[in-house]
């Protein structure tokens, strides 16, 4: 998929660890490893509201595309 | 009622339907058979006359609109009460000698539904288990779904087939009935054939349901 997930570098950035974010966003940390390694097929606003709202970055920090 | 509750009557329902349509049958060619035993020995048959080594050819008695007005043939009441009758259907019993060799195999025909007809019993009792553990929506229901209308489908192949040898066989003989038109006894089998087409449609359906559910649970 051209989309790519940075939720990885973005959490090394703030230091944060999968368990303490997915914690605080109220999911459970295999979900949260979907999204990581880019397993998922599909995001919720609700979950990128809330995943940017505690890296405080943007979406784009997170999302990106790339061509195949 | 909970859903499965409701799957678990619906499938029972489907199997003793099922083995009915298998049992009747069989119980009423039995009784007949019996009754015509019963009947012969009665009449000083003893089971040593010579019998006529031979294969049924089932045909269909289409009267002419004379033969209805007024039928020709007639049966007597127990009372004495003498009735007329038109025939609907015969079976000539055609001596084999008179046959080609190759319809020895058109008797694999009828052990030939069976065994299709165990698969889908095989297959549709697997999907139901599946069910019944909450493995519904799974890959390996789909593959039960499609083999059950592949099967379904070539029973109506192996009717078809039956129906064109009948065909075939009439076609070397001529039957002369008077007052009717004489033809072989079978009938296109829509009704397998279209639940055949309707169980891979569902399979398909399904198939897409899978799909859905597995976008679904990959959606955080």
């Amino acid at each position: 998929m051209p989309i790519i997930v940075n939720l990885d570098v973005m959490m090394a950035k703030r230091k944060m660890s999968l368990g303490e974010l997915s914690e605080r966003m109220g999911i459970t940390p295999s979900n949260l490893s979907i999204l990581k390694t880019g397993k998922a097929k599909a995001i919720r606003f609700s979950t990128l509201e809330s995943i940017c709202s505690i890296l405080d970055c943007q979406p784009a920090d997170i999302l990106e595309y790339r061509a195949e | 009622m909970t859903n499965k509750t409701s799957i678990y009557i619906l499938s029972i329902l489907v199997l003793i339907v099922l083995g009915l349509s298998v049992i009747l049958p069989s119980h009423q060619l039995i009784k007949m058979s019996w009754e015509g035993f019963s009947v012969g020995f009665e009449s000083g048959w003893t089971g040593k006359d010579n019998m006529i080594d031979g294969t049924l050819l089932p045909l269909k008695f289409t009267p002419t609109t004379q033969t209805m007005i007024h039928p020709t043939d007639s049966i007597i009441f127990d009372d004495g009460m003498k009735v007329p009758i038109v025939v609907d259907s015969v079976a000539v019993l055609v001596p084999d000698a008179k046959l080609p060799s190759w319809t020895i195999w058109t008797m694999l025909i009828t052990p030939l539904q069976f065994c299709l007809l165990a698969i889908i019993l095989w297959k549709f009792l697997r999907f139901i288990l599946n069910v019944s553990k909450s493995r519904i929506f799974v890959d390996q229901n789909v593959r039960y779904l499609r083999q059950i209308s592949f099967a379904l489908i070539a029973i109506a192949f192996v009717q078809l087939i039956g129906g064109l040898l009948q065909d075939y066989l009439f076609g070397l003989f001529s039957f002369a009935g008077e007052g009717y038109d004489i033809s072989a006894l079978w009938d296109f089998p829509w009704s397998n054939l279209l639940i055949g087409v309707v169980a891979l449609l569902l399979a398909q359906v399904w198939a897409y349901g899978i799909k859905i559910k597995q976008d679904q649970e990959l959606t955080i």
